[in-house]
């Protein structure tokens, strides 16, 4: 005598473990192969019966398996923690006389009784014990014809009561049917009778199923796969997934009109597909099918206008959005100084000045203006952040420069007490780095203060060029009592200034390299500008060569001063 | 499961099967297999290779009969083995779908 154990689960994957199992005990216990497969099947129809009835929750739970072998014979004993539930009284098997008459339920408990020799169940201990016996003897027996007779040996035939069944067991057992939305509720039998008749179209990931325009008759159902409805192109990123179980085209075969939208397989697909004709005359009078329809399109409807409200929020954003930078972009022009027109009627000096802002404005800007009969002040800068708080700090900083640069004759002190009015209810924590400068227009004595700006480049009269050396100080805006230290230079007749901000140095190419300040300094050649004009369109054209098609993605400004000289500025003062 | 099938002269469609055909093996090529069928008259399931049966198998048999029927069609299982012709008898499907020793036999018993 031999006995076996396995341990398996309460899922339909596991009947090959138990297969397995089965075949090595029985094999190594030595009894007669025509008997293992006997046991094999009645063990497989027992166990999938467990498994589809036994439980009424969804949660894991063990079947134990026990094979005594002997000359004898053998013997199986299964144990299940189920609900009480006795396979020998499921109703007894009606043998088919026809095709069209033939069911098939209950036919596992048929084989098992004519396959065993005896059968038993108890319920023991909160478990339902089902003992399968089979003699050496009676499976060496003959098969054929005195087995379809019905028997009754070793076992009276209960009788019969109904009992409910499990859909849900159902449905797992009875694969892909089951996970069709559209049946859900439906009992499989009825179902599959008719899928039957349908025939399936596996395709491609990429695959287009249905276009719009297209004219439909069949109502698609995706049995495994992953397909993609796209209501607008056939690649926007916008999509209704439909899963497996899901099903499309029944809006088509409900109105009769051509597709309204692509559904494209996103991996390799499973369809099967039911002509209209077969969907109305044979499915919907279902009760039930057509409840699951009407649930199928609402929940469709639904997806559908949350997909379209979402587009519309982003839409209206955008145009929220596209309206701000252009407020902010015309705040940001209408504040700075025409910069072809500076200082037209001064003699002694030249300038020039761009500002180009990028798509989505940040917040340059440039000034120059004559603070006094002698002194001509001059800025750059750029302030933090980007549409139109960035704008409206912008024009802060400018009207407080104008203002100080009035009232006070260094640019020091100029600049500190600027920085001291941006910090006063600066709460969003925005700031501006800055360059300014007073030019003593009848001596050429250039003072300047920085905070946190690009230092500017000097271009003398004999062709070289530097960076000024400028102080490192703080941003503006953000501690009242930074101090800005002055610096001097001096300005010979015809030495050029050019302020810029960081949209030069830090222009980008398609490669993501920067133009540097290199660049810039190389692109300033004396032979290539003659003023200031001339120099800041060489220098946009040396930017543009290098950055190619790449998009602009900070304002770019310049300001080109160019200092003719004391004798100049003499010359109109003394003028009557 | 494994599943083929190949066209024969008459427009007979011979679907053959291998494995074991129980609930796992069923699942594996029941869609296929009613893909199958739905496009023919005239079917033939070679059932030689076929080492197990259990009722899930017979009832995927028996649904695709049905329809091949239902449309005025035929079709016949070829060569069970022992075993699985024991299991088809014991069920009654033999009386409902002929089993049949040669191919020649089954080729025969389809054609309309």
């Amino acid at each position: 005598m031999q006995v076996d154990r396995l341990v398996i689960g309460n899922d339909v994957a596991e009947l090959r473990r138990m297969t397995d199992w089965l075949l090595a005990s029985g094999t190594a216990s030595g009894i007669a192969r025509d008997l293992v497969f006997n046991l094999d099947v009645c063990a497989n129809e027992a166990v999938a019966n467990i498994i589809s009835y036994a439980y009424e929750d969804d949660k894991h739970h063990v079947i134990a398996l026990e094979l005594n072998t002997s000359a004898q014979g053998a013997c199986l004993t299964i144990r299940d923690d189920g609900r009480p539930f006795n396979l020998l009284e499921v109703p007894v098997h009606q043998q088919p006389t026809s095709l069209a008459d033939a069911k098939v339920g209950g036919l596992g408990v048929h084989l098992i009784r004519h396959l065993m020799s005896k059968c038993a169940y108890r319920r023991e201990n909160g478990s339902n014990v089902l003992v399968l016996e089979m003699y050496a003897t009676t499976a060496a027996k003959g098969r054929g014809a005195d087995r379809r007779k019905p028997q009754t040996r070793g076992l009276a035939i209960p009788p019969v009561f109904p009992y409910e069944r499990r859909r849900n067991n159902d449905r797992r057992r009875n694969g892909f049917i089951s996970n069709l939305q559209l049946f859900a509720t439906i009992p499989y039998e009825a179902v599959e009778a008719v899928l039957v008749d349908c025939a399936t179209r596996d395709v491609a990931p990429g695959t287009v199923l249905l276009a719009p325009g297209q004219i439909n008759n069949t109502l698609h159902l995706l049995i495994s796969g992953r397909l993609r409805v796209h209501l607008d192109r056939v690649d926007s990123s916008d999509y209704i997934p439909i899963e497996a179980g899901g099903c499309f085209g029944e809006l088509s075969i409900i109105d009769g009109r051509p597709v309204s939208a692509f559904v494209v397989a996103e991996v390799a697909s499973r369809v099967l597909l039911i002509h209209e004709n077969v969907f109305w005359q044979r499915l919907i009078p279902y009760p039930g099918v057509a409840r699951n329809l009407l649930t199928v399109l609402s929940e469709r409807m639904r997806q559908d206008r949350d997909i379209i409200v979402d587009q519309l929020k982003d839409k209206l954003a955008l145009e929220h959005l596209q309206k701000e930078i252009a407020i902010a972009q015309q705040l940001q022009l209408s504040m700075l100084p025409a910069g072809d027109a500076l200082f037209r009627d001064r003699p002694e000096l030249q300038a020039y000045a761009i500002m180009e802002p990028a798509k989505n404005v940040g917040g340059d800007f440039y000034d120059a203006f004559l603070a006094s009969a002698d002194r001509l002040f001059v800025a750059v800068g750029d302030v933090s952040g980007k549409g139109i708080p960035a704008a409206l700090f912008m024009a802060r900083t400018i009207t407080q420069l104008r203002m100080e640069a009035v009232r006070r004759r260094s640019p020091t002190a100029v600049l500190e007490a600027v920085n001291r009015a941006l910090c006063e209810g600066n709460d969003s924590g925005m700031f501006v780095t800055l360059f300014c400068g007073m030019l003593e227009t009848d001596t050429g004595k250039f003072s300047y203060v920085n905070a946190g700006h690009n230092p500017p480049l000097f271009l003398a009269a004999d062709g070289t060029a530097r960076f000024l050396k400028v102080r490192k100080g703080l941003v503006a805006g953000v501690i009242d009592r930074s101090r800005y230290p002055v610096s001097t230079c001096h300005l010979a007749a015809d030495d050029t200034l050019l302020l810029y901000t960081d949209g030069v140095t830090e222009g980008a190419n398609t490669d993501n390299e920067l133009y540097t300040e290199e660049r810039l300094l190389a692109s300033v050649h004396a032979d290539k500008w003659h003023d200031p004009r001339s120099l800041i369109e060489a220098i946009r054209a040396n930017m543009a060569e290098f950055s190619g098609t790449a998009a602009q993605a900070d304002d770019i400004t310049m300001l080109a001063l160019r200092f003719l000289g004391t004798r100049a500025a003499h010359q109109v003062v003394g003028k009557p | 499961m494994k599943i083929g099938s190949e066209t024969l002269d008459g427009d007979i469609l011979k679907i053959n099967l291998a494995g074991r055909m129980d609930v796992q093996g069923t699942r594996e090529i029941d869609t296929i297999f009613i893909g199958y069928a739905a496009s023919s008259q005239s079917v033939i399931v070679d059932l030689g290779a076929v080492d197990f049966l259990a009722s899930m198998g017979i009832r995927t048999l028996l649904l695709v009969a049905k329809a091949i029927s239902g449309r005025g069609g035929k079709l016949v299982l070829l060569n069970p083995d022992a075993n699985v012709t024991q299991i088809l008898e014991m069920a009654g499907i033999d009386t409902l779908i002929p089993i049949h020793r040669s191919l020649d036999e089954a080729r025969l018993a389809v054609v309309p």
